[in-house]
């Protein structure tokens, strides 16, 4: 199969560079009080309302298993989508759901030609509470279109450490439950196959909308 | 970087008032000097446990202990902490809470939460719960808080973090 997602070094250098070079040109434009036009290719990179990456992070190659049991490939599946990925579990009390919630409401709102070029993915840091089909229960809640996907704690883990995200930790508690920590942040990738940015437990259903949109059609002064 | 709004929902912290206010005080004088606003609870996920969330405002002079919450919705309520720390997010389970002297105690999501667990009965967003704040000093407040859809809940999310 053909592998797309892997963007060359020289590609990321070259996207810095220019980018570097974008900010200043719009730093000189800004500074003549001549230029009226506000949209920019870099006008909104300081723009949206998460937390940038620098140097953007790369996709990993992975594939694990989704809510229906079949084999999904991240990287092929999500190519040409904005992408949307969380860790957590579904037993968590309310960073999990309230990430889910606040996306699924904007998602919502957006047309179907823009809700089309998203692919939000929840995968599972407790696979042993978490099965499959208690996941798609679960995101169901928020939208069924919502990605679940579930793998060894492990084989997660390792998929979480490379995208520069923490591993998850299981604490148990002496009543026999246990919570699981996890990363905070959704991290968003753009259809460049990076991400660039990513979003921390707080982020508004207000920030979502005022980003999302943008990132659709981002090309981070490509 | 994120703009948080400073004021917790108003309408909340009034009705929250409002619903204290009812509660019968001459039991328990002190507690009129200690109000518990802004209380609700989240939907529960997969009907198996939801998380409630209020704010303590201590007008005494004299510090108190938040020593347990009880609800008749479910047969264990644990006060829990959400911590984050380095871009992870976990929960700790916190034995009691100081409440300061002229000082409060929020609960609110990414920090303190009482996780309703083993529900008794079902509950939905739009109906109320009842619950029972112990402390120390004060004795017992009675609460009784809104459930709240999970879309809902960000109108309540602390400015701290």
């Amino acid at each position: 199969m053909p592998r797309t997602n892997r963007v060359p070094k020289v590609q990321l250098r070259s996207t810095r560079w220019s980018t570097a070079a974008a900010c200043v040109c719009a730093v000189l434009l800004s500074a003549c009080s001549t230029d009226t036009d506000t949209n920019t290719d870099t006008s909104g990179r300081d723009g949206y309302r998460g937390r940038m990456l620098q140097p953007p992070r790369e996709k990993v190659d992975f594939t694990l298993q989704d809510t229906q049991g079949a084999a999904f490939d991240f990287s092929e599946q999500t190519e040409g989508h904005v992408t949307l990925l969380f860790f957590g579990y579904t037993h968590c009390p309310d960073v999990c759901p309230i990430h889910m919630a606040n996306i699924a409401a904007v998602l919502k709102d957006f047309s179907f030609e823009l809700r089309q070029q998203f692919k939000v993915i929840f995968v599972t840091t407790d696979p042993e509470r978490d099965t499959p089909q208690r996941m798609r229960l679960w995101l169901d809640n928020f939208d069924p279109a919502f990605i679940g996907l579930w793998g060894d704690h492990d084989e997660v883990n390792e998929i979480a450490v490379s995208l520069g995200l923490p591993p998850s930790v299981i604490s148990q508690s002496e009543d026999g439950e246990y919570a699981v920590g996890h990363s905070a942040h959704v991290m968003v990738f753009t259809k460049d196959n990076l991400s660039h940015i990513l979003y921390p437990f707080g982020t508004r259903q207000a920030d979502w909308a005022h980003d999302l949109p943008g990132l659709a059609s981002e090309t981070w002064g490509e | 970087m994120m703009k948080r709004a400073h004021n917790v929902s108003l309408s909340w912290v009034v009705l929250a008032a409002v619903v204290a206010g009812c509660t019968p005080d001459s039991q328990q004088a002190t507690t009129t000097d200690i109000e518990v606003s802004g209380v609700y609870v989240t939907e529960p996920a997969m009907g198996e446990r939801a998380a409630m969330y209020f704010t303590v405002v201590n007008r005494t002079g004299s510090e108190d202990e938040l020593i347990s919450v009880a609800t008749p919705v479910a047969e264990v309520a644990e006060m829990h902490k959400t911590v984050q720390q380095g871009g992870t997010v976990r929960m700790e389970p916190v034995g009691s809470l100081t409440l300061p002297a002229n000082g409060e105690l929020r609960f609110s999501p990414g920090g303190y939460h009482v996780m309703l667990l083993q529900l008794n009965e079902d509950f939905a967003p739009g109906d109320w719960v009842d619950a029972t704040l112990h402390f120390r000093v004060a004795g017992d407040i009675a609460i009784r808080g809104e459930v709240m859809k999970y879309v809902e809940i960000e109108k309540a999310l602390t400015d701290a973090q």
